[in-house]
C-alpha cells in the first residue's frame, strides 16, 4: 500500500523554510544566533565532507540500537514473568511502578559516577529508559491474551516455555511492538542527553560543542540531523510493524508521544 | 464500608509491592560502607540532603524546578488545547501542518536546549519556552484527534437545536475534547518534568537538575543519591496527581476517548 504523499504539508514546510531564508538572508530580520537555512545547509555539507557527521551519527545510532535491543530482551522477559505470575506481580508490581516513575535523566549522574563519561554510561541509562515501555506493554499485552488461548496451550500440553513462545508472545506482539516503538524514541532521547551532559561522543556532544563554539549554523545542522534520525528510526519501526503484521494498522496512532 | 475495604486492600497491595524495594534499601544500609565513593548507604543520602538544606540550596532548587514545571505545563496545556482545537476542526489545516508537527513531535526535545540557550539566553523565560515546547505535542495531537472523532450526530444535534456559537463551544465542543486533553496532559506531564531537569542540567538556570549535576561533578555521591530520591518522590507525586486529575476529568465528562 502506498500512502498518498501529503503535498500540502510539504509545501508548508518548504514555504516556511523559504520565508526564513528570505527574512534572514535578505536582512529583513536578524537575530544573533539564528542563521539562514542556506548557511545551516552549508555547515551540514561541511560536516558531512569532513566525515565528522558520519562518525558522530554512527556512534549515536549504534548506542541507541544496542540500548534498545538490550531493553527489548530484558523488557519482554520481565513483562512476561510479571504477567504470568500473580505472586511476582503482587511483590514487584508497585516497586516496578515506583522505579518506572523516576525521571531517567536523573539516573545519568549516577551512571557517570560509576562508569565515568563513557559510552557505557550512555548505553546503561538509555537502556533503562527504553526498558519500561517494553515491560509495561508486554505485561499488559500478555495479560490481555484471551483465556481460550491459554486453554489451547493446556490442551496441547505445551510446556511453560513453549506456551509463552508459541502462544502468549505472538498474541501480544502488536502491543509489544507499540511499546518497542516508544522505547526506541526514549533510547534516542536519553542517548542524546547523555552525550550532551556526559559522554564526549556522538551527535549530542557535537551539538553542545557547536553551541559553545558560538557556531549557530553548525548547531542548527546537528539539530536537523538529530530530528531526521528520530523520524527515520520511527518510520523504520512503523514499516517493520506493517510488514510483520499486515492488516493490523490500528494502534499506530500518534497518541503514544 | 465497601470502599473502605477496597482502600485497605489497595494499601496493603501497595505495601506488599513496595516491600522488595524497601528490603533492598535496608540491606544496602546494613551491609554497605557509608564512606563508599560509588555506593554510599541510604543514611548518608539523608545526611547529604541535610547538609544541602543547611547550605540553603535544597528548597530553592525544589522551588525553581516546580516553578518551571508548573509554568510550562500550564502553557503547554493551554496552547496545546487551543492549537489542537484549530487543527482538529479543519482537515485542510491538519494536512498542512502535519509533517511539520510530526517532525517537532519526534525531535528529541533536549536538542533545542542549546539552541534556546543561545537565542534567548539562560533565563526563566528560556526554560519555560523550551519545556513547554517539549510538552505541547502530546496535548496538541490528542486534542486534535479527539476533535476529529466527535460523532457527527452530536454536531448535527447542536445545529438542529440552533445553539448559538458560544453554547456550541461550551456545551458540545469542550465536553467532547476534555478526555483528549486529559490524555494528552497525562502523557505530557512526565516529559515536562524530564525536560525541566534536562534544561537545568544543561544551562545554569538553577533548580534540582543543576544541583544534581554539580553534585556529580564534585563526586559528592551521597548528595547525588539523595537528590535522586527527592526527584523521584516529586516525579511520583506529580504523576499521581495528574493521573488522578485525568481520571476525574474522564469520569465527569463521560469520556471513552
Amino acid at each position: 500500500m502506498i500512502r498518498r504523499i501529503n503535498l500540502l504539508g510539504l509545501a508548508v514546510v518548504v514555504a516556511l523554510v523559504g520565508a526564513w531564508q528570505l527574512a534572514v538572508g535578505g536582512g529583513l530580520v536578524s537575530f544573533d544566533y539564528v542563521p539562514a537555512p542556506s548557511s545551516v545547509l552549508h555547515s551540514l555539507v561541511t560536516e558531512l565532507r569532513s566525515g565528522q557527521l558520519a562518525a558522530e551519527l554512527g556512534h549515536t545510532v549504534s548506542v541507541t540500537l544496542r540500548a534498545w535491543l538490550l531493553a527489548l530482551a530484558a523488557g519482554v522477559v520481565a513483562g512476561l514473568a510479571l504477567a504470568s505470575s500473580p505472586p511476582l506481580r503482587a511483590f514487584f508490581g508497585a516497586s516496578v511502578d515506583a522505579l518506572r516513575t523516576i525521571p531517567v535523566v536523573a539516573l545519568l549522574p549516577i551512571a557517570l559516577l560509576i562508569w565515568g563519561p563513557s559510552a557505557t554510561s550512555e548505553l546503561a541509562v538509555a537502556a533503562v529508559a527504553a526498558v519500561w515501555p517494553v515491560l509495561v506493554s508486554t505485561e499488559s499485552g500478555v495479560r490481555a491474551v484471551h483465556p481460550r488461548l491459554a486453554e489451547v496451550a493446556a490442551t496441547l500440553r505445551l510446556s511453560r516455555f513453549d506456551a509463552a513462545r508459541k502462544i502468549a508472545l505472538p498474541a501480544a506482539a502488536p502491543e509489544i511492538l507499540v511499546g518497542a516503538r516508544i522505547a526506541l524514541g526514549f533510547a534516542l532521547v536519553v542517548a542524546v542527553v547523555a552525550e550532551m551532559v556526559g559522554n564526549p561522543q556522538g551527535l549530542g556532544y557535537q551539538l553542545v560543542v557547536q553551541q559553545q563554539a558560538l557556531n549557530p549554523s553548525g548547531m542548527w545542522a546537528y539539530v536537523v540531523v538529530i530530528g531526521a534520525l528520530g523520524v527515520a528510526l520511527n518510520a523504520a519501526l512503523v514499516a517493520i510493524t506493517r510488514l510483520a503484521m499486515p492488516g493490523r494498522r490500528h494502534q499506530l496512532g500518534t497518541a503514544g508521544g | 464500608m465497601r470502599s473502605r475495604f477496597a482502600a485497605a486492600s489497595r494499601l496493603s497491595r501497595l505495601l506488599c509491592g513496595l516491600a522488595p524495594l524497601a528490603a533492598g534499601l535496608v540491606l544496602w544500609q546494613l551491609t554497605g560502607d557509608p564512606g563508599s565513593p560509588l555506593y554510599p548507604t541510604p543514611s548518608s543520602w539523608w545526611k547529604a540532603l541535610e547538609r544541602l538544606q543547611q547550605q540553603g540550596v535544597l528548597l530553592p532548587a525544589v522551588r525553581d524546578t516546580m516553578k518551571v514545571f508548573l509554568l510550562s505545563f500550564g502553557l503547554a496545556l493551554v496552547l496545546g488545547a487551543a492549537v489542537g482545537l484549530l487543527v482538529g476542526s479543519s482537515a485542510r489545516v491538519a494536512r498542512a501542518v502535519g509533517p511539520l508537527f510530526e517532525f517537532f513531535r519526534i525531535l528529541p526535545a533536549p536538542t533545542i536546549v542549546p539552541v534556546a540557550a543561545l537565542v534567548i539566553g539562560p533565563s526563566l523565560t528560556m526554560s519555560v519556552v523550551v519545556v513547554a515546547f517539549a510538552a505541547i505535542w502530546p496535548v496538541l495531537l490528542n486534542t486534535a484527534s479527539s476533535v476529529r472523532s466527535i460523532p457527527e450526530v452530536r454536531l448535527a444535534t447542536a445545529r438542529t437545536l440552533q445553539l448559538p456559537r458560544r453554547a456550541r463551544a461550551t456545551k458540545v465542543l469542550l465536553p467532547s475534547v476534555v478526555p483528549g486533553i486529559a490524555l494528552g496532559a497525562s502523557i505530557a506531564a512526565p516529559q515536562c518534568f524530564i525536560v525541566t531537569l534536562v534544561v537545568q542540567m544543561l544551562s545554569s538556570v538553577g533548580g534540582l537538575g543543576q544541583l544534581l549535576l554539580e553534585a556529580q561533578r564534585s563526586f559528592d555521591s551521597p548528595a547525588v543519591f539523595g537528590l535522586l530520591v527527592v526527584i523521584a518522590a516529586l516525579g511520583i507525586a506529580l504523576n499521581q496527581l495528574i493521573s488522578r486529575a485525568e481520571r476525574h476529568a474522564l469520569r465527569s465528562w463521560g469520556g471513552h476517548a
